[in-house]
């Protein structure tokens, strides 16, 4: 019943993506100025926004499992945290790919891209802080702490940051364009199919945590009885 | 209150006889120091501006170091195993915790300030009390978070490692405030610029407290 509903998700997210990368290559007119340097955004922009709400779900998780104390909440929270950590990797280098012709730089410390780096940061932290746990229902409980942690300080960070660039002088101001109606309905597209991508690499991650959990309490009691 | 300053005194007190934290980070610091005067070589003008930041990179390193070895302490005594069974509320342990861990940043920052005063010639030294405000509001943070963490890094494996990868992030909005302020005394840019740095830099403080006590009871117990 589960596998099979996995099945059909995973087919509307592929077919889905097919449609998101027709929009970006074929649908979407050149950008103007940038050209088609600009089509990485319609790949860029949705991970970036998925990528957060991968570590806002990492958090919810983290407050209901401290709330619950049920391993179904942990396993979702590292499911949510690992691909997330994945999302902003692939933020961060496909931004980079975007700023070297464009802004002549692989990197520049914009307030954006200084909270999306200290989040990547935060959210590694928290796969190494997993891995050095040990115990199992610390390590949920540590994660969950840390998670909550992390995210919480996200808008710290973009506060502080514009905060502290607002006293030297701004090289680069926003990015926002203004958007043909069919680069949004790309843009659009691109953000439904991420999303979809998201839940599918989601529900499998949670499945195989669960699957593994089930598996140690069943040599865990192996040991036990033999 | 009287708790609390049992609690911190408690702390203070076995700092106090064996003086390894203060001596240590104070050492650590120390060298930071004069690695990163001799980095920066003998222009003077360098000095002075990279004076702030030099300060708030060596405070940081060697405060997490501090952070990190007195929870350390505390978990191979077990000490607080023995404080957990006390009526005490997990919150005042937190709030006594990061007492005691304030007062031994505080220290070692008024050793960082005065080194840096000397070592590298320039406006630190002239512009000592303005200074010193953001640079407490920032140990305030910084310690409300970092005994939060520190408490959860010591039960781990890797321990001192794990703090300054999970912390250091974690803390980077009280360092950015707290260097907008010290940035507004050097330049010369005003009270009211200061004082809106410090008016965030609070605000982040209020925050790393409360989440130190409303997370800190999920991080001690067993």
């Amino acid at each position: 019943m589960l596998r099979s509903r996995d099945t059909v998700l995973a087919w509307i997210t592929g077919a889905m993506m097919l449609i998101a990368l027709y929009g970006a290559f074929v649908f979407a007119p050149p950008e103007r100025v940038m050209g088609d340097i600009q089509r990485i955004f319609y790949v860029h922009l949705p991970l970036a926004w998925i990528g957060f709400v991968a570590f806002a779900h990492a958090c919810w998780a983290g407050i209901w499992y401290l709330r619950t104390a049920r391993r179904e909440w942990d396993e979702a929270g590292v499911a949510a945290a690992e691909i997330g950590v994945l999302f902003s990797t692939l933020v961060i280098v496909t931004g980079s790919l975007w700023a070297r012709p464009v802004w002549g730089t692989w990197w520049t410390w914009d307030p954006q891209l200084v909270t999306y780096l200290i989040l990547w940061l935060i959210y590694v932290g928290y796969l190494v802080l997993r891995g050095a746990a040990g115990e199992d229902v610390r390590r949920a409980r540590f994660a969950a702490v840390f998670a909550i942690v992390g995210f919480v300080d996200v808008p710290l960070v973009w506060l502080s940051a514009r905060y502290l660039r607002a006293l030297s002088p701004v090289i680069f101001t926003s990015r926002s364009v203004g958007l043909a109606p069919s680069m949004a309905w790309t843009l659009a597209a691109g953000l439904v199919a991420w999303s979809l991508f998201y839940w599918t690499l989601f529900r499998a991650r949670l499945r195989i945590g669960l699957l593994e959990t089930e598996v140690a309490a069943l040599a865990g009691d192996g040991e036990v009885h033999g | 209150m009287r708790i609390l300053a049992a609690l911190i005194w408690k702390d203070l007190i076995v700092e106090a006889r064996t003086r390894e934290l203060v001596t240590s980070m104070g050492l650590v610091a120390f060298l930071a120091l004069v690695i990163q005067n001799l980095a920066l070589g003998p222009s003077s003008r360098l000095g002075t501006a990279a004076a702030p930041a030099v300060v708030w990179v060596t405070v940081s390193f060697a405060a997490t170091l501090g952070l990190a070895r007195a929870h350390a302490l505390e978990q191979e005594g077990q000490a607080l195993q023995g404080l957990l069974m006390t009526p005490v509320s997990r919150s005042l342990l937190y709030l006594g915790k990061w007492g005691a861990n304030l007062v031994v940043v505080l220290v070692l920052q008024t050793v960082v300030v005065v080194a840096t005063a000397v070592l590298f010639t320039g406006d630190v030294g002239r512009h000592l009390t303005w200074i010193s405000l953001p640079l407490v509001l920032g140990a305030v943070g910084f310690t409300a978070i970092g005994t939060l963490l520190g408490a959860m890094t010591s039960a781990t494996r890797l321990r001192e490692v794990l703090l300054p990868i999970v912390l250091l992030p974690v803390a980077l909005p009280v360092i950015m405030l707290s260097l907008a302020g010290i940035g507004a005394v050097l330049d010369d840019r005003g009270l009211t610029e200061l004082l809106r740095s410090l008016k965030l830099l609070g605000a982040v403080d209020i925050i790393f407290a409360m989440l130190g006590m409303w997370l800190f009871a999920y991080v001690v117990e067993e």
